[in-house]
């Protein structure tokens, strides 16, 4: 596949199935789309036209199009963060509203919730995750993993809640089952959870209307192109609270406009209510 | 009648004898009679007895044979009776043997030696057979009992062997079947199943199932490969029964109580002289040894079966394993290749933040001075701007301290700052500083450090400003100011002597306007009241303090205002206030009464500004 092939893919992806990834960084759509092609082992035609017919082809076609990786407590040094500095300043709050955007498979919202519920603020928290694949919601909403070495849970978990400032955690069978190489999230967690389909990308109205404490998109801006990204946290910054955190991932930064409008502390990025620049 | 018969022989053979002695003699005598002889002789019959001397002897044979006859009848007669008497002898031995015999059949075999009166051949041989008849007997009696036994043994290993067969991928249910089953056939009151384990290289037996063992203290019961009676089963490779069981080694508990069994029977399970567990089976009764055989086949089926069964779950285990592998692979491989893209992804925005941060950077290289220093104020690098700014050559200030741009004098502050940016303070500030000819210079400096991952202090960032120009703009600017200073006070003085002498004159023209017999009322271009004077109170009826800063329109009817030209002008913004005639109007006081005054406008203009002046006489006349 040239080029012109994967833009023609993209555009036509567009009419038919309403997913939009033209503003997606070039490379990276680029190599995923080509990627899948090729797995798929269909011409682009048939591919496109397929995605006409079949909704849940359309759905498997983009969920392995755009990236899912993520795994349990990733990047132990921002939950660790999380647990000691962002929810102790919202301790006093009588609500804690959560988003996870791009929640992919849900592990990531999953962590939080069992951080949450370590720090005993389970009961405050509303939290919502949207993420563009519906197949990959399906899962996150099922919460069945693999339990692979790769993604050994009571060892990250483990990691972080010895870095954190709480004392005698629970262990993390309080939140899971685990059968035949398998855990599942356990129902009382899997309850706390709004999960909603939503492409960041469109101009679309976010499924809700409620503003956030807190912001997860993690690992998400760096598929999209710098005027996108841009757009993107715009949009996460109407809908943040004065005060607010925005949690992007370990490699990602806010740049561009709205660059000025977050502090950023220690990977957090905290809005700033000042429109002007913040002086330490 | 035998006597009779006896007797009648006896006489009958008596009679014969005489019979035929007579016949005889008859005979003889006439065969004497007819011989010549005698014939011839005309002898008379005595004479015959003469001729004849065994005439007398044949006379007398009547009596001779009646005597042989009779004891010839007689040994007849005596032998008979012997025979008579034999017969019935025999009789009565033959009825004796068939009552024997009839007992025999009748399965009695509890005869006495007395039985017959008289040993003989017959009567031992009868014995004999009786003794063969009850040996028989017995042996048939055993057979059978074998016969059961084997009957008893087959039907149960058929059923165990059925029990052998379901359940074989759960070894507990499976080996809890088999002890319950094992149980209940045998009739006993107590098994339970060890299978032999191994973890981490250590060899025990675990209770696996058990029928009517103290739950509470069996469950879970694990025993080392050479502990107890159960080790030396395994080790022995044979089976233990012991009858004399010690008090505290096993007890069978049921809900009335609990007591000690009688027997304990301990058969390992053998399959090709390993040991795959243990079967213990305790019991109020003794074992039969046939029971014990049963048990011994039954400990080896179940042995070779868990044998397989083990090895069936290996395999499984192995094959479930490897399609966990297969499929672990599949998903690692697809996680790597999202961490491979996330990575790229990550890896090209960074680039991308790189490339403006290059921009940025040559920015910062063109606009500002700048150099790098370690953390004792020795120069790293720096760039042109610097060069160009100190008036140094390159290599002139290769690993110089940055204290050679400082004056003397400030050397003790840079030290200050170098100990604070050691402990990662930052500086900003302005800083004097010498070019190489020794200028005086100024820059606006900010030493920043820069950290590595662990927070040491790698160098010191400086990027700076030249202000000199700034620097010494303020001091001209500050002298400027001074002198300024001075003329601005001189100034303010004159002012304020003139304001002075302004406020007296208001004060008086204001005390005259006051005094005035006229009402007086003082407008500005708005037609806001700034002067009503005491004749206008009275007038109107209004306090000073009602009207000032109100609009004139207060002061006149509304008809008024309509319709008389010079009201109207007076009152709204777009006619032109008619100026020095004298108009007689109505106004309206406090309580509504119009009155009709004698109105006068002046207008004063001062700068841009109009101040209109109302001179207002009353002309109602008051009469006293």
């Amino acid at each position: 596949m040239n080029e012109i092939d994967v833009k023609y893919f993209i555009s036509e992806l567009k009419k038919r199935s309403l997913y939009d990834f033209s503003d997606y960084s070039y490379k990276s759509i680029n190599r995923r789309i080509v990627g899948v092609v090729e797995d798929y082992k269909l011409s682009v035609n048939q591919i496109l036209k397929q995605v006409s017919l079949d909704r849940t082809f359309a759905e498997k076609l983009v969920s392995d199009i755009t990236v899912n990786t993520t795994s349990f407590f990733r990047d132990s040094n921002v939950w660790v963060n999380l647990a000691n500095s962002v929810y102790p300043s919202l301790f006093y709050n009588d609500k804690i509203n959560i988003w996870h955007a791009g929640c992919s498979s849900g592990k990531e919202v999953y962590s939080n919730l069992i951080l949450l519920s370590e720090l005993g603020l389970i009961d405050k928290v509303d939290i919502v995750a949207t993420d563009i694949s519906k197949e990959m919601l399906s899962v996150a909403k099922k919460a069945t993993y693999q339990n692979f070495y790769l993604d050994n849970i009571q060892k990250q978990y483990n990691h972080v809640m010895d870095n954190t400032d709480i004392k005698n955690y629970n262990d993390i069978s309080k939140y899971i089952d685990e059968e035949n190489n398998y855990v599942t999230i356990k129902k009382e967690l899997r309850d706390k959870v709004k999960f909603y389909y939503h492409d960041l990308v469109s101009d679309n109205e976010t499924p809700f209307f409620q503003k956030f404490d807190i912001i997860f998109c993690r690992n998400v801006l760096i598929y999209f192109n710098p005027e996108l990204q841009n757009k993107i946290v715009g949009g996460f910054l109407k809908k943040l609270y004065g005060k607010g955190f925005l949690l992007i991932g370990a490699s990602e930064q806010i740049n561009g406009a709205f660059k000025t409008r977050f502090v950023n502390k220690c990977g957090v990025y905290c809005k700033n209510k000042q429109s002007h620049f913040f002086y330490k | 009648m035998k006597t009779q018969s006896n007797s009648n022989i006896l006489t009958k053979y008596l009679f014969r004898g005489v019979f035929i002695g007579v016949l005889i003699w008859i005979l003889i005598y006439l065969v004497n009679l007819d011989s010549a002889a005698f014939r011839d002789t005309n002898h008379t019959i005595a004479d015959m007895f003469y001729v004849f001397p065994a005439m007398w002897v044949v006379t007398l044979l009547p009596v001779i044979l009646g005597i042989i006859g009779y004891g010839y009848a007689y040994m007849f007669v005596k032998r008979i009776e012997r025979q008579k008497k034999y017969i019935n002898r025999e009789t009565k031995r033959s009825e004796t043997t068939l009552k024997f015999i009839d007992d025999l059949r009748k399965g009695s075999y509890d005869m006495s030696d007395e039985y017959f009166d008289k040993k003989d051949d017959l009567t031992v041989s009868l014995f004999k057979l009786r003794d063969y008849l009850l040996q028989s007997k017995k042996e048939q009696e055993l057979q059978h009992i074998e016969e059961e036994q084997r009957n008893w043994v087959t039907q149960g290993l058929a059923q165990f062997g059925e029990n052998l067969r379901v359940n074989t991928d759960n070894l507990e249910l499976f080996s809890y079947n088999i002890i319950r089953y094992l149980v209940n056939y045998l009739k006993i009151n107590q098994g339970g199943v060890y299978l032999a384990n191994e973890q981490n290289g250590e060899k025990y037996f675990e209770l696996t199932a058990c029928v009517a063992f103290d739950r509470k203290k069996y469950a879970d019961k694990k025993i080392n490969w050479n502990e107890g009676l159960i080790g030396r089963a395994a080790i022995e490779k044979q089976y233990i029964y012991i009858t004399d069981i010690p008090n505290d080694y096993v007890t069978i508990t049921s809900g009335l109580g609990q007591a000690n069994p009688k027997a304990l029977l301990i058969v390992p399970l053998l399959a090709n002289e390993q040991v795959h567990g243990v079967i213990e089976l305790a019991s109020f009764s003794e074992f039969q040894q046939f029971e014990i055989d049963f048990v011994e086949r039954t400990a080896e089926s179940l042995a070779s079966t868990i044998s397989s069964v083990k090895i069936n779950m290996k395999t499984a285990e192995l094959l479930k394993d490897s399609q966990m592998q297969r499929e672990r692979m599949l998903q690692q491989e697809e996680e790597l290749r999202q961490n491979l893209e996330e990575m790229r992804a990550t890896q090209e925005d960074s680039d991308r933040r790189e490339i403006e941060m290059k921009g940025i950077l040559e920015a910062i290289d063109n606009s500002s001075i700048s150099c790098e220093f370690a953390t004792d104020g020795t120069l790293l690098s720096v760039n042109q701007m610097f060069l160009k700014t100190f008036k140094y050559m390159d290599d002139e200030i290769e690993d110089q301290n940055i204290a050679i741009f400082f004056f003397q004098d400030d050397v003790e502050n840079l030290n200050k700052i170098l100990d604070n940016l050691q402990n990662g303070i930052n500086y900003k500030g302005r800083t004097r500083r010498r070019t190489k000819l020794g200028e005086e210079i100024y820059l606006l400096s900010n030493y920043t450090p820069v950290m590595d991952s662990r927070g040491n202090i790698i160098k010191i960032l400086s990027l700076e400003m030249d202000i000199t120009e700034q620097v010494k703009m303020e001091e001209q600017m500050k002298k400027s100011k001074e002198e300024l200073g001075l003329l601005l006070e001189q100034t303010r003085n004159e002012v304020k002597d003139s304001f002075k002498e302004m406020e007296y004159v208001k004060i008086r023209n204001e005390k005259t306007l006051e005094g005035a017999l006229d009402a007086i009322i003082t407008i500005n271009e708005l037609g806001v009241i700034n002067f009503f004077n005491l004749a206008a109170e009275k007038l109107w009826g209004y306090e000073r303090k009602e009207v000032l800063g109100q609009q004139i329109e207060m002061l006149f009817a509304l008809e008024t205002i309509k319709n008389n030209d010079f009201v109207k002008g007076l009152v709204t913004d777009k006619e032109k206030i008619i100026v020095g005639e004298r108009r007689e109007v109505p106004i309206k006081n406090k309580f509504g009464e119009e009155i009709p005054v004698l109105f006068l406008i002046s207008d004063a203009k001062v700068g841009d500004q109009h101040s209109y002046t109302a001179f207002i006489q009353n002309v109602e006349v008051e009469l006293f």
